[in-house]
């Protein structure tokens, strides 16, 4: 690696970093208005337009709270709890591309922070480690509440995956590859002439069984027993107050821009604008009298722009389902994870199958 | 700068390997073993294998360590502290078979590199690797054309045993 691949390779690291934490306050902003929006309630509209600040001030709110451990926690575990579950899914970014690649002088740089032949494994990889923080918080605390929680979240994750992982390998069966970058390439084809062939219209059963598996590996209501605020108090994280506290909160929405992301990858083209913007592109570009170079740029730009667009989408889509379901119970939870989802997951793999053999792959 | 990462990987790794053995606390042995799972899952990433570094995450540290969690947090093992004792004949043969162990895998390690540094031939040797486009690639060609009776064999092996491990686990078969 010579000093230009270093360069990008840390700028490439403060863009995703910047672009996610600075995602999640717009997120908890909406999620409070948007909330209020859904009820008929107005909602925190008080501090700058529209509450827009709000964010911030819940921020300085935390930072000034007193800042206690309980008396009879494990330190060590206690304190790394929350660190771990914002790392484990920032960790996951770096295989998620964001973007084609941008010409700079003569030299390509691919907008993704790490190139692997695996991505999609890695970003799970790290995604599968978000389950200790859970468990360490739940454990350490000392508390019977959290530890209900941590055994709650636990099992729920460990249920969801396999579905989880069952949608993605029908997937994987349609793309042939580990790649992220190359499952997008493949997305940008047409089906029947006018469709992008998404993997939402290639393979809706596994899109379904995806998108309910992330509401769960994350925690958001209708799944969010393990903080079931009525029963648990507040779950996993009862005895954590002040930035610790915030951290867990802050985790929570990195989380689910991450599962967004990769959902969006898999089922709706990645980083690919919608269909005709190309076009639009071209004339833009002709239009600034771009050369090659310049219509590239231009053109990665709009890809990262609808890959934000996307991630958007998926979020208003949390926020509308937080405030839309009831909470399930625990054992309609483990049923739907085992004896629906896991069956359909299953028979959904064993048709896709059949369905690439009578193809011819 | 890789290789460099790699020894810090590995010294950490030894590190909570010890911490693993002598921790009193179960959940810290525990927890150490994830973090040596995630270390060598790092060390695999930066020497080039990428699917297998990628595996060792998913499937040690993000689902057997699992299980191992959960069972201690579910059965409270504390006890166990107090009662650990350091005289009995079975913390002898441990360590011996250990010693054992250790011998057996050092003179292979030490074998390998005093003979070359890479394998010089067959599927697994880098040039191959960057030629086939990825070790995914070249894994899965080898998994579902040469080995794929092996490969079909294993995942029988497997799914026989985790029936056994259920019904071993259920007191009455109805």
């Amino acid at each position: 690696m010579d000093l230009f691949e270093w360069i990008a390779l840390i700028l490439k690291l403060v863009f995703v970093l910047a672009a996610v934490l600075n995602t999640v306050p717009i997120v908890v902003w909406f999620e409070r208005r948007g909330s209020a929006w859904m009820q008929g309630r107005v909602g925190p509209n008080r501090v700058g337009p529209f509450g827009l600040m709000q964010p911030i001030a819940d921020v300085i709110k935390f930072i000034f709270k007193e800042d206690f451990v309980p008396e009879q926690a494990s330190k060590f575990f206690y304190h790394a709890a929350p660190v771990l579950a914002a790392v484990a899914p920032l960790a996951a970014f770096a295989a998620i591309p964001f973007g084609s690649y941008l010409i700079i002088g003569d030299r390509q740089v691919p907008l993704q922070i790490a190139q692997l032949d695996v991505g999609i494994l890695a970003a799970l990889a790290f995604a599968g480690l978000e389950v200790y923080p859970v468990m360490l918080s739940g454990w350490a605390s000392n508390n019977k509440y959290s530890t209900f929680g941590a055994l709650r979240g636990s099992s729920q994750m460990v249920s969801y995956e396999i579905g989880l992982g069952l949608a993605l390998v029908s997937m994987l069966m349609i793309y042939g590859t580990l790649d992220l970058n190359a499952m997008v390439k493949y997305q940008e084809q047409t089906l029947w002439g006018f469709l992008p062939s998404w993997g939402v219209f290639l393979n809706p059963v596994a899109f379904v069984i995806f998108l309910v598996a992330i509401f769960a590996e994350t925690n958001r209501l209708p799944f969010d027993l393990p903080e079931g605020d009525a029963e648990l108090v507040g779950g996993y994280h009862t005895e954590y107050g002040s930035t610790k506290f915030l951290m867990f909160f802050f985790a929570e929405y990195i989380a689910m821009i991450m599962a967004s992301s990769l959902l969006i990858t898999l089922f709706f083209g990645g980083y690919a604008p919608l269909p005709g913007m190309k076009a639009g592109v071209d004339v833009l570009a002709s239009a600034l009298g771009f050369g090659s170079v310049g219509t590239q740029n231009l053109w990665a730009v709009v890809q990262v722009l609808s890959m934000i667009f996307k991630v958007g989408c998926v979020m208003f889509f949390f926020v509308w389902v937080r405030w839309t379901f009831p909470r399930f119970r625990f054992d309609q939870l483990m049923d739907l994870g085992w004896k629906i989802l896991f069956p359909l997951a299953l028979i959904n793999l064993l048709v896709v199958a059949i369905f690439i053999a009578m193809l011819g792959g | 700068m890789g290789e460099a990462v790699v020894h810090v990987l590995a010294a950490l790794a030894a590190f909570l390997g010890l911490f693993v053995v002598f921790a009193r606390n179960p959940f810290t042995c525990a927890f150490a073993l994830v973090g040596l799972m995630v270390c060598l899952g790092g060390i695999y990433g930066l020497i080039g294998a990428h699917f297998v570094a990628a595996l060792q995450v998913i499937v040690y540290a993000g689902a057997i360590m699992v299980l191992f969690v959960f069972a201690i947090m579910l059965m409270n093992l504390n006890e166990e502290e107090s009662e650990y004792s350091w005289g009995h004949w079975r913390t002898y043969a441990a360590l011996l078979l250990s010693a054992a162990v250790f011998l057996i895998l050092g003179s292979g390690v030490n074998a390998w590199l005093s003979d070359t540094r890479k394998p010089s031939s067959g599927v697994w040797t880098f040039d191959h690797v960057r030629e086939v486009g990825g070790n995914v690639v070249a894994l899965s060609g080898q998994l579902f054309s040469k080995d794929y009776i092996q490969f079909e064999i294993i995942s029988l092996l497997l799914l026989v045993a985790s029936v056994a491990a259920l019904i071993l686990a259920k007191r009455k078969v109805d």
